[in-house]
């Protein structure tokens, strides 16, 4: 039988999903195999070196650079407060007076006597890993941190930014593709994240964090609201560090597209319950999607076939073209490339719409639906 | 390798998400790409060991051509006897990222600059440049490099015997830094010193053990020269030693291959060196990609290459927006669409970078990107290529700190005679008038120009082939690497539109062509592939096609997918005045090269 595999995202309200909680430097696991642990259970961390200070002490006192250990009044290695004196010199038989003061908190690691320069190295700074999702620590990875292994609730999204933020979901459309306005975002949103179900506006987004609220998982935006969001030169292939104070996730991407039904209904019945988010996307090498994750509602049956492989009868949806967000049915999958409406040539699929008309569609154009669990 | 000359040679190009596979093989004399594969690059996890995808991709060439490559317990059959096995196996790399290098100098247009150049030209990614002259505060050149993770360091600056110890400076600022290399924990960071060689000493002692520190002859000895080899040839050696022993599964590659494993770009720098050597032509090749465009130039037999790191087609979409404006892309559509839409397709392009354009227009809004994309990392590409700065009767060093200098670019579109494209936008676009459309309406070659493509971007094997045989190199890079699309004509000058700005005759054997181009239009002559025809051309007053303003020129040029190509729109272009003009106008360019043109969508 003809297969083809093509990707897709999960939606589902059951998975087993795994999870790496990992350190960017080493540092220490706080958590064993096995272990069970909580959203907001601290697994990992960590002390990041703190920023280099560079002072030039030869050319602030106007002395020889040999002769700057001799104007130090600190030693290498001490700690000091900012504003404390380090170094000095005396001029014009001790009438005028120079001094350098620290500018950081931190310790004084080097002076160097061929060029005159000390380094300074602010205080380090604390970094903590949480689990993020609940589970159960499936393998340590020592000295970086943990694979976490839970069944879930879980929804990817197809990009996000903002990092990772948990609180109660409320649903703010009452459909698909409806709008997502300034005016549906309320006072009472505060520490919420929001569910909707079409394209959020520019001035829901300024409401979004003017009210405080946690986060918003919607279908689509306009590019240039995004754009003016986050910075224009802003690299959109690693998201998730933009410091918005709230997470942003969209499930469709660019313009006006309505979310997907399956993926509306998920979050929807998930309403009132606590999830966690993250808008951490890398498009690369590695590809990471956004996504929303809870614990399971007792009645959600499991995902199980997760595969990205596809046969005739299969049913997907098309990302790309007129077409956008249409579902079908595969009804062939041709061997050889077919001339697309671009006049390119392409490994195509055939697919029965659910409005009953046939289109080719190239495979790359077309993400899976998963039977039990699926992809929205 | 077997001691007859090699015959049969099998490389691999294993690049950030796919592992290429040809075969070239002697055949009746001439060396031919016979059978190629591929298969997904395998540097991640689940495998974490590049030559599981590289034996995967040589597997399927054993499918296809028959020929037993690997044995049973995976390792290369040699020598080539009776349709088994090759003579030598040779791969490039850029997998994982490919060499990513940090760079730093003491003043950024002089030592800094010299520095980067010899960082690109032995193909690697220049993650950032830092300099004494830096805008950026201290503590945030250092916190930049610490976080960088590069796989090596350059660090150059200072002339011989000068009494200038910013240098060490600039050593001990990297030392807090304290960077660590990207792969390989408990590895110490391998970082060249080039600078000045009267101050290696005090650089070491500035270091002290936190890096693996190596020194080479000064990339500067004078203000005056630039030796980028001794730098270059270290990046190599600590390329193949260090750094990709430390990736996964690269030990075991470098141990498979009959030759050094090269750097993709470096190896691409290598068969252009040997094409425009061979040939005497001056050579500008660009392959675009989805993050990236690189750029290479041979011109008067200087090679540049530039990394435009942040131009692409999906990835860097929005980035090359931000450089360029959005109406610089949608002034190349044939149709209206709003500036919004635009932007909504293109980075729906970004966040789904492995969908591809079913519509005309969703394909003409792709390759409008592509046009300023390449506009752009050409611009980049002539300041960087450009004579040596801060040279003693340019300019003083207080001058250079200033930014200013000479400009004056080696790579003139005047001056190229070769324009070779590659990357996806450009080899897989359905017509070859697109390709030809863009890399015209970006590069804006002036006077006679030859276009090709290199559709599945072979030019990297070829590169590393050329190191071992050189024929061999050349005549698959002639036979099946390059399509010809033609020869673009471009006079330079403006006049009325409307008015003659050229008047040509084309023979081909016993066929004359004659003819006069209008200023604003672009025409296409039939000139196929394989054909060669003896072009006369006699500008208008003012124009100049090569020889200088009005001055006759003759050239043998050859034909291609598309034919001759006579641009007579102006250099710089000169766009019609007004929108249904634009609209106009844009269709017809696209239409004379036979481009299909629609609306919808």
């Amino acid at each position: 039988m003809a297969r083809a595999s093509i990707p897709g995202l999960l939606v589902s309200p059951r998975a087993m999903v795994r999870r790496r909680r990992v350190l960017p430097i080493r540092g220490e696991v706080l958590v064993e195999q096995g272990q069970s642990v909580g959203a907001t259970d601290v697994v990992a961390r960590a002390l990041l070196p703190g920023e280099i200070h560079p002072v030039n002490v030869a050319s602030v006192l106007g002395v020889p650079c040999a002769e700057v250990p001799s104007c130090m009044r600190v030693a290498a290695g001490e700690s000091v407060r900012r504003g404390r004196l380090l170094a000095e010199s005396r001029s014009f038989f001790g009438m005028f007076r120079q001094i350098v003061e620290s500018p950081v908190d931190g310790i004084l690691e080097s002076v160097s006597k061929v060029t005159g320069q000390i380094m300074l190295r602010a205080a380090p700074k604390p970094l903590e890993i949480t689990a993020y999702m609940p589970g159960r620590v499936a393998s340590v990875i020592p000295g970086f941190g943990v694979e976490i292994e839970a069944e879930i609730a879980f929804v990817q999204g197809i990009f996000g930014v903002g990092g990772e933020q948990s609180g109660t979901l409320v649903r703010i459309s009452d459909r698909p593709g409806e709008k997502v306005d300034a005016d549906g975002i309320l006072d009472v949103h505060r520490g919420a994240i929001l569910a909707g179900g079409g394209r959020v506006t520019r001035e829901a987004l300024a409401r979004l964090g003017a009210v405080g609220a946690r986060g918003l998982v919607t279908s689509s935006m306009d590019a240039a609201d995004l754009l003016e969001l986050i910075g224009a030169t802003r690299n959109l292939s690693v998201t998730g560090d933009e410091g918005l104070g709230f997470t942003l996730i969209l499930t469709e991407g660019f313009g006006e597209l309505p979310m997907a039904a399956r993926t509306f209904d998920l979050l929807a019945s998930l309403a009132g319950h606590t999830v966690s988010v993250s808008g951490a996307t890398q498009i690369r090498a590695g590809v990471i999607r956004p996504d929303v994750s809870a614990a399971p509602l007792d009645s959600a049956p499991r995902s199980r076939d997760l595969s990205t492989s596809v046969e005739p009868g299969a049913r997907v949806r098309i990302v790309r073209g007129k077409a956008f967000g249409a579902l079908g049915r595969v009804e062939g999958i041709p061997e050889a490339p077919r001339i697309t409406g671009s006049g390119g040539r392409s490994l195509v699929l055939e697919i029965r719409l659910d409005d009953g008309g046939l289109v080719e569609a190239p495979r790359s154009n077309v993400e899976l639906i998963h039977a039990d669990g699926g992809v929205g | 390798m077997s001691d007859r000359a090699a015959e049969v040679f099998v490389i691999t190009d294993c690049g950030s998400t796919t592992t290429k596979a040809i075969l070239v093989e002697r055949k009746d004399g001439v060396f031919r790409e016979t059978f190629r594969g591929e298969a997904p690059t395998t540097v991640e996890a689940p495998f974490e060991d590049v030559t599981v995808g590289v034996a995967t991709a040589i597997e399927e060439l054993s499918a296809v051509s028959g020929r037993r490559i690997l044995n049973e317990d995976g390792a290369i059959v040699r020598p080539a006897r009776g349709g088994q096995g090759v003579d030598a196996y040779l791969s490039t790399s850029s997998a994982g990222g490919g060499l990513q290098m940090a760079v730093a100098g003491v003043v950024r247009r002089i030592s800094a600059e010299s520095a980067e150049r010899a960082a690109l030209g032995a193909g690697a990614i220049v993650a950032d440049v830092v300099a004494c002259d830096d805008p950026r505060p201290l503590h945030e050149q250092i916190e930049r490099v610490r976080k960088l993770r590069p796989d090596m360091a350059l660090l150059a600056g200072g002339v011989d015997g000068g009494a200038d110890l910013r240098v060490i400076e600039m050593a001990e600022l990297l030392a807090a830094a304290d960077p660590r290399p990207r792969f390989g924990e408990g590895y110490r960071l391998p970082v060249i010193f080039a600078g000045n060689r009267e101050v290696r000493e005090q650089v070491a002692a500035a270091f002290g053990d936190k890096v693996e520190l190596s020194a080479v002859d000064n990339i500067r000895p004078t203000v005056d020269e630039e030796n980028l080899g001794p730098a270059r040839d270290r990046i190599h050696e600590i390329f193949l030693d260090h750094v990709m022993r430390q990736a996964p599964g690269f030990a075991k590659l470098v141990g498979w291959t009959d030759a050094p494993v090269m750097p993709t770009p470096s190896a691409v720098g290598e068969i252009l060196k040997a094409t425009a050597e061979r040939d005497g032509v001056a050579t500008l090749c660009v392959d675009i990609g989805g993050a990236t465009t690189d750029v290479f130039s041979v011109v008067d037999g200087v090679f540049t290459r530039t990394v435009s790191a942040n131009l692409g087609m999906s990835y860097s979409a929005a980035n090359v927006v931000a450089a360029c404006g959005i109406q610089n892309v949608r002034r190349w559509l044939p149709f209206d669409l709003s500036a919004a839409e635009i932007l909504n397709r293109l980075l729906n392009k970004t966040i789904r970078p492995t969908t591809v354009p079913d519509t005309v227009p969703d394909l003409l809004v792709e390759q409008a990107l592509a046009r300023e994309a390449l506009r752009l990392s050409f611009a980049q590409h002539q300041s960087f290529a450009t004579a040596l700065k801060g040279r003693r009767h340019d300019m003083n060093i207080d001058k250079a700190f200033s930014g200013g200098g000479d400009d004056g670019t080696l790579v003139r579109p005047m001056a190229i005679d070769l324009i070779i494209g590659s990357g996806g936008v450009l080899s897989h676009a359905p017509h070859p008038g697109e390709t030809a459309a863009m890399l015209i309406d970006a590069f804006l070659p002036e006077g006679v120009t030859r276009l090709a493509k290199d559709s599945i971007f072979m030019m990297p094997h070829l590169g590393v082939l050329s190191c071992v045989n050189r024929e061999a190199a050349l005549s698959v890079l002639e036979h099946d690497c390059l399509q010809e699309l033609g020869t673009c004509v471009a006079p330079v000058g403006r006049t009325k539109p409307g008015r003659t700005c050229l008047s040509f005759a084309m023979r081909t054997g016993e066929r004359e062509t004659r003819g006069e181009l209008a200023f604003g239009e672009l025409r296409v002559i039939p000139l196929a592939s394989g054909e060669d025809a003896e072009l006369s051309l006699t500008p208008a007053r003012g124009f100049d096609v090569g020889a200088g303003p009005g001055a006759r020129v003759s050239a043998g040029v050859r034909g291609g997918l598309v034919g001759l190509i006579l641009d007579g729109r102006g250099r710089p272009l000169a766009w019609p005045g007004g929108e249904d003009e634009r609209l106009r106008g844009v269709r017809s360019w696209l239409e004379a090269l036979g481009v299909p043109v629609s609306e919808g969508g």
